[in-house]
């Protein structure tokens, strides 16, 4: 066929039309693009190559005052073995060696493995499980055998996930916490790992225009997100590891000798408020051990309270100007009657005529049921307003969720009647949280300033610091300030008074001023066997300066010895947190030069140094000698050395003069 | 006038006419403005691949640095080293541990 210019230019047109209309589209599209706002953007279906991409944030981590992880987010491998995709060649020279290596981590037959990955292979299975839910580290192990070493080509398959871990467990378990997600998206949220999920730690999707690039490779595109990435925050909390595991152990040790059902000790620093420590332990019939894994006691379990209600009573009657500490009580033979019931003393015979002071060591329930009693009768509502202002009447707003309200009755309530007053005065119908009793504890302790419980120290974003809190007043002052220093003095009194509750917890290492507590459990079935018991004891150390708060608080502990009172109970613990605690994180202690004179330390260190400077060849008369230079002296020349005691040598099982070399170990006893 | 100009373009008479040195340059600009466009788009594909790597360097840094730590963690605690040094007669002090600080006098 001809071709004429015609024809030619026909289809030409017809090309640029085409060209034209195509360009235009382009252009058209652009603008629109550009155009359009952000928000309608972010709602674009989601295309296969260019879309709004959702882009998760890293969840932060949770760490302890003294730096250790508590929580943190870790990558989870679940490898896989396709023993199709390897050339016939790779497979047989390599898949020997692979099983070997295999077998010597997993623990199954070489022989076995080989067997089912040629089965495997013959059937074109291409998805042989090597393990499940390994750590990095083994990843990389595998990553590193024969044939795996190739990737894809040489078989190795792997998904990975995004796991959280818990570095301290079980220490603290139940308050560090976890966030559960249910599948229909609601979130079940334990401790400070789930109720800082939401404010701080989760961050918030980003969405960000992107254009796929490779099977999973997203490019941005513009410099600007849809909706702004915000990576979640790392949050320091005021835990403390050492002063928990301290803790943790001390109340573990004490469930354990007591058979008891279940306990909580939480310490917390005075001025500050920072909760350092805070064991939930309960006997786990699943595990055979007291664990964290059942509830946090300290925030959510309230109690009756027993006699630590009674420093509420007492500051009340100070305040409302009914009795001073030298009231006298007459304990009428341990049974004050109102109508309705008839209070009774621990001790069944009474206490004599006391004082309020001493009714308050010896924790007299009749002096406490007689004096709210009688001065409140008329008014209940004042004393229950009066407890509204130490702070005992409302919840802390701690950030763990699930904290619970006090449980008071109020005259009308269901359930409010004649004894009720008298009740509370001693610590029935009036239930708290060990956390909430703490807090008026501490109030005591730092001046009458009631602060809330603090967990949370600082934010931080990539290790800068976002974020220092700072701890927050509740109340300014529960009290007056002559109310507050009786108060403080009657508290010491408990441990430090002959007839004192807690006489058993006076130490030598550091004072202490606190409140026992007992209370009853089941006392309303009338059977006495069925009664069970509440030991507690809340106080503060040292006595005098009070730098730490501490409430130990124990259910259920065995009836046998009838040694279930706060004070055999509760009190050792607390004993022991205040022990270790002080022997710690007690204040530097300075010495000027010449000072160090003191004490034939000189005398000493010369002995030692002029010991150390001989070569010795024999073992040397160590007696008299410092355990600790003994120790140093022995070891410098290769002997091992057993000691016994403390303090000075006081006996050496080898003989001084015999031989070193002939000498492999030596045992000293020191006094 | 449209039909001219448009049969002018598809002739290519810009590109041959006297005038055609300053459609040259104009050409010459636009396409190594295409050039770069395409070479820092590539740039951009690359430099996504390497935050991939990296930030899968990162986890896997951190997967290991908490696994260290956990070990570390665990064997700092004092109920571990008690039960770890108990057989060679070592306990917790029972008093207080006195620093001395020597403040050398003038």
């Amino acid at each position: 066929m001809a071709i004429t210019e015609k024809h030619i230019n026909t289809r030409l047109y017809l090309v640029a039309i085409l060209f034209l209309l195509f360009s235009m589209t382009i252009i058209m599209r652009l603008m629109e693009i550009q155009m359009t706002p952000k928000e309608e953007l972010g709602d674009l279906p989601i295309s296969e190559i260019r879309s709004v991409v959702r882009v998760q944030p890293n969840r932060g981590d949770l760490f302890s005052e003294d730096g250790h992880v508590l929580a943190a987010s870790v990558n989870k491998y679940n490898l896989f073995f396709d023993p199709v995709t390897p050339t016939t060649d790779l497979f047989n020279t390599h898949i020997g060696t692979l099983c070997d290596s295999i077998a010597h981590i997993t623990g199954q037959s070489a022989e076995k493995l080989e067997l089912q990955f040629r089965k495997a292979r013959a059937r074109e299975d291409q998805h042989e499980v090597l393990m499940l839910n390994v750590d990095h580290q083994m990843y990389e192990r595998f990553r590193a055998f024969p044939m795996l070493q190739e990737g894809m080509q040489g078989g190795f398959k792997y998904e990975t996930r995004v796991e959280r871990v818990y570095p301290m467990n079980p220490l603290a378990e139940r308050t560090i916490g976890k966030e559960l997600r249910h599948k229909d998206g609601t979130y079940v949220r334990v401790g400070l790992d789930g109720t800082l999920g939401r404010d701080y730690l989760e961050g918030v999707e980003g969405r960000r225009l992107k254009q796929k690039i490779s099977n999973k490779l997203w490019k941005p595109i513009g410099s600007e997100y849809v909706v702004e990435l915000q990576e979640g925050k790392d949050v320091i909390t005021t835990l403390n590891m050492h002063m928990q595991d301290l803790v943790h152990h001390a109340l573990k040790e004490q469930l354990i000798a007591k058979e008891a059902e279940h306990g909580t000790a939480i310490l917390m620093e005075v001025e500050t408020g920072e909760v350092k420590a805070i064991a939930n332990l309960g006997w786990d019939e699943y595990r055979k051990d007291y664990t964290e894994k059942l509830r946090n006691y300290a925030v959510w379990e309230r109690y009756d309270i027993g006699s630590t209600a009674k420093l509420a009573s007492l500051l009340i009657a100070l305040e409302s100007q009914v009795a001073d500490s030298s009231t006298v009580f007459d304990t009428t033979g341990g049974r004050y009657r109102i109508p309705g019931k008839t209070v009774e003393d621990s001790n069944n015979r009474g206490y004599g005529k006391i004082s309020l002071a001493k009714g308050f060591a010896v924790s007299s329930n009749t002096v406490f049921a007689r004096l709210i009693h009688e001065n409140f009768k008329e008014q209940p509502r004042e004393y229950l307003k009066r407890l509204g202002r130490l702070g005992m009447t409302s919840s802390l707003g701690v950030p763990i969720e699930g904290e619970s309200e006090p449980l008071l009755r109020y005259p009308g309530d269901w359930g409010w009647s004649r004894i009720t007053l008298a009740q509370m005065a001693y610590g029935y119908e009036i239930q708290l949280t060990p956390l909430q009793v703490l807090a008026f504890y501490n109030a005591v302790a730092n001046e009458g300033e009631l602060i809330r419980p603090r967990f949370i120290k600082e934010t931080r974003e990539k290790g800068k610091l976002i974020k220092r809190y700072k701890k927050h007043v509740l109340k300014k002052k529960i009290c007056g300030p002559s109310s507050l220093k009786v108060a403080q003095q009657l508290l010491m009194d408990v441990v430090e008074k002959p007839y004192g509750t807690a006489k058993n917890m006076r130490t030598e290492v550091v004072s202490i001023a606190g409140k026992t507590g007992t209370s009853e459990l089941n006392y309303s079935t009338g059977d006495r066997k069925d009664v069970e018991y509440i030991a507690s004891f809340a106080g503060y150390f040292p006595a005098e300066n009070p730098k730490y708060s501490c409430i130990v608080v124990i259910h259920k502990p065995t009836k046998e010895g009838k040694k279930y009172y706060g004070a055999d109970v509760a009190g050792p613990v607390f004993k022991q947190i205040a022990e270790k605690i002080s022997t710690h994180y007690q204040n530097e202690m300075l010495w000027e030069e010449g000072d160090l004179s003191l004490d034939g330390i000189e005398e000493d260190y010369q002995t030692y140094f002029s010991l150390a400077e001989d070569e010795l060849r024999l073992i040397p008369d160590l007696r008299g000698m410092s355990g600790m230079d003994a120790l140093a002296l022995l070891e410098n020349l290769g002997v091992r050395v057993v000691i016994k005691g403390h303090g000075k040598v006081k006996e050496q099982s080898v003989k001084p003069g015999t031989p070193i070399d002939r000498t492999p170990k030596i045992e000293l006893k020191l006094s | 006038m449209v039909k001219e100009g448009l049969l002018d373009i598809l002739k290519g008479n810009f590109l041959v006419s006297e005038e055609a040195s300053k459609n040259w340059r104009f050409l010459l600009f636009a396409s190594v403005l295409a050039a770069l466009m395409i070479s820092s788009s590539h740039q951009a594909d690359k430099k996504v691949h390497e935050i991939a790597e990296l930030t899968q360097q990162v986890k896997t840094l951190k997967s290991t640095q908490v696994k260290q730590k956990r070990e570390i963690q665990q064997l700092l605690l004092e109920s571990r080293l008690k039960t770890e040094l108990a057989p060679f007669g070592l306990g917790t002090p029972e008093q207080p541990p006195a620093k001395i600080q020597i403040v050398s006098q003038p």
